[in-house]
């Protein structure tokens, strides 16, 4: 009787399986266990990961405390490694503060005033100014509301028209309050010292529930400045960036310039194996794929050179080197996935820190090594543990031995591993026959576009959002749900999370202090899933489908931790759905859920 | 004399000021205006038989603030007699966002940090 784990290094997760096997080849299996990957799957650090998931196992077995592993079996981790980037494909660059679209959440009085920016000082001292012109004050925060009030109270006492304000502090509604004539008034314009005095300038602020109208609009633009056809398309990416917002202000400044120029973000070189082509990366995602997808089989991906997708993939192919101790010429990309996004990039020369949507792609590669580097791992294991370590087989066969454990299952079948690093889909016909690919794209590429998306610039909270529900809180006692459900409280919550929307995470709320709309959050996430997933399952199931045609597979079993996602296993069976397939989550060993399939596949093995 | 049940309560944020009038309690009033809700100050020395009332009792929205010599203390309806939602020490900054946050609680906005 020998005790056997079964160890399978992911890209995200490592997983253990521990089972009693008896001389006469009957298997019981006793636990499981699981750990985060450490270090680059296929490399030596993974033995820390590996220790830790068999710890994992271990410890949940009360009776078996010193249990002595007899062999290990570890998966021969198809030497695929995944790595992800991101590209901005335009850029927008305004110079010379040209407006100021923050939005602020108060901004005082109503209205559209045109008129030259002037300090309020000029306004108090009455220097330079004219009866027939008209002006928009400026407000640092070196003044007060009641005195800023004042001075432009007497001004237009004086028979000075003051047609709008632009203040620093947030005191929009108190200055308009106190004035005798009511103006629009941006505030809570930080850098207010950059506004350019004595230009013309447009203040606008609409009704509270109401954006502007002009300021977002190319044309009001232009007929507020006299703008030429040339300038008016210029300035589309202010009026743009202007849409939807309650209140703004536009500058028209002798050097200002606005330009949104597209990045030659460089030319992607595929080899396949009987043809090549090559593609422009601002060509968009969609007609990147479709020309991957035309070529029979890809065997290496290079970029254009002194380009960032140039430098991208030689960065991916040089770490790679390093890390498994290759030669860079033996590493090959052998799988591309792109997907469209786009990246919130700072406006340099904005005066309230606003930021443009530029459009970007971002790209999943799966590199192929010709060593096996499982053998390293191997050795230090044996090493550290004393132990037994064999590498076993195939990942795919292991994952479909795994998968077929599942209640219900039965040959053919195909299996579709959603992993953090990879999109593995494997099918094994009536004969035993298995066929297997792997795919650039999974969890890591959807936390990669949820953090740029939101621009939230923090990847473990992208990595939770990704995971779990959003929830407004409404009361301190209450909470509503995406799904519009109701959750209460016996205690009041805290005041920091009064009003915010918060991610649901079992039993905690996590707040979002970024200033983003829970349906945002909620639509960007979804998107994401299916941009890589959904995506990305259709394609690999076409690839291992009999002739290449979906309608030829009868079930399939989702396997791996992304598949425990509460919406992407869900995603996948309604994309499926159309081909009449019988699509479900796995079940390893009637107890696991999606996880461990490899792993026990690994145990099984040893039997057959 | 003024009681709870005889009191007109109004669609406003309730100020019950428990010092001499000043600049504090101006910081607070401009934090509610700039916020465009409405509030009614009350002296805390003439509302005589209404001394054991909360301030939130004051107001419809259910929302109070006191402003005393050392600290000024947002209340609110929704949890009685033990803490108030937020309390901080009478300065001219923290008294402007205190005013500031008890409009946004009325408005359902989330609040700001009073530390920053």
């Amino acid at each position: 009787m020998k005790i056997i784990a079964g160890i399978d290094v992911g890209n995200s997760t490592t997983e253990a399986c521990i089972a009693k096997v008896s001389d006469d080849g009957k298997i019981e299996f006793l636990n499981s266990g699981i750990a985060k990957t450490t270090g680059v799957k296929g490399t030596i650090k993974n033995v820390e990961g590996i220790l830790a998931a068999l710890k994992d196992a271990v410890k949940k077995l009360d009776n078996l405390k010193d249990i002595k592993i007899d062999l290990i079996r570890i998966n021969e981790a198809a030497p695929v490694i995944g790595d992800t980037a991101l590209e901005t494909i335009t850029e927008t660059i305004i110079t010379e503060s040209t407006m100021i679209g923050h939005n602020p959440l108060t901004p005082g009085g109503l209205g559209l005033g045109i008129g030259i920016v002037v300090p309020l000082e000029a306004l108090s001292k009455l220097e330079k100014l004219k009866v027939e012109e008209k002006y928009i004050a400026v407000v640092s925060d070196t003044e007060n509301y009641e005195s800023a009030a004042e001075i432009i109270n007497g001004a237009q006492s004086f028979g000075i028209d003051i047609v709008g304000a632009i203040v620093q502090r947030d005191e929009g509604v108190l200055i308009n309050n106190r004035l005798s004539k009511k103006i629009p008034i941006v505030d809570e314009v930080i850098n207010i010292e950059k506004v350019p005095l004595y230009s013309l300038a447009a203040v606008e602020v609409a009704d509270m529930g109401h954006s502007i109208k002009t300021l977002s609009n190319p044309y009001g633009i232009a007929s507020i400045f006299s703008l030429t056809g040339e300038e008016t398309k210029q300035i589309i990416p202010v009026a743009k960036s202007l849409i939807g917002t309650r209140s703004a202000v536009v500058i028209k400044t002798p050097k200002g310039e606005v330009k949104e120029k597209t990045i030659p973000a460089g030319k992607l070189y595929l080899q396949g194996k009987s043809n090549s082509e090559i593609v422009d990366i601002d060509q968009g995602a969609e007609e990147i794929m479709s020309i991957i997808s035309r070529m029979t089989e890809l065997e290496d991906v290079e970029g254009e050179t002194n380009t960032n997708i140039g430098s991208m993939i030689n960065n991916v192919k040089f770490t790679m080197a390093e890390i498994t101790g290759n030669k860079n010429v033996n590493i090959r990309i052998r799988d591309l996935l792109a997907v469209d996004t786009y990246l919130p990039v700072k406006v340099t020369g904005g005066l309230a820190g606003e930021t443009f949507m530029e459009k970007a792609v971002a790209i999943a590669v799966m590199v192929k090594t010709d060593k096996l580097p499982m053998l390293k791992v191997a050795e230090s294991l044996y090493e550290k543990l004393g132990n037994k370590v064999k590498i076993a087989g195939n990942e795919a066969v292991m994952a479909v031995m795994g998968a077929l454990t599942t209640p219900g299952t039965k040959l053919p079948l195909a299996v579709l591993d959603l992993g953090g690093g990879s999109t593995d889909a494997a099918i094994i016909d009536e004969k035993g026959i298995i066929h297997s690919t792997h795919l650039a794209g999974a969890g890591e590429l959807v936390t990669m576009i949820i953090n740029s998306e939101l621009d939230l610039q923090d990847r473990n909270l992208a990595e939770e959002i990704k995971k779990y529900p959003v929830a407004k809180v409404e009361s301190l006692f209450h909470i509503r749900i995406e799904n519009r459900e109701i959750k209460f409280f016996s205690e009041p919550l805290e005041a920091k999370y009064f009003g915010r929307t918060v991610i649901l995470k079992d039993n905690e709320l996590i707040p979002i202090y970024n200033d983003v709309a829970l349906e945002k959050i909620v639509e960007i996430r979804k998107a994401a899933k299916e941009k890589v997933f959904v995506e990305n399952a259709l394609r690999a199931l076409k690839i291992i489908a009999p002739m290449n045609n979906l309608r030829n597979i009868s079930s399939i079993v989702l396997v791996g931790g992304s598949a425990l996602d509460f919406e992407i296993s869900d995603m996948i069976f309604k994309a499926l759905a159309k081909y009449k397939i019988v699509a479900g989550r796995g079940n390893i060993r009637g107890s696991e859920g999606p996880r461990n399939a490899v792993a026990t596949g690994l145990v099984i093995s040893h039997v057959i | 004399m003024i009681s709870g049940e005889t009191m007109n309560k109004k669609p406003v944020i309730a100020v019950v000021v428990n010092r001499t009038a000043d600049i504090i309690v101006k910081e607070v009033l401009a934090g509610i205006e700039e916020q465009g809700v409405i509030y009614e100050v009350f002296i805390k020395a003439s509302l005589l038989g209404a001394t054991d009332m909360k301030a939130y009792e004051l107001s419809q929205l259910g929302v109070g603030i006191v402003i005393n010599e050392r600290d000024i203390e947002l209340q609110v309806e929704k949890i009685p007699d033990a803490k108030p939602l937020m309390k901080v020490t009478a300065n001219c900054n923290y008294a402007r966002k205190l005013g500031t946050n008890a409009a946004l609680y009325v408005k359902g906005i989330p609040l700001i940090d009073i530390k920053i």
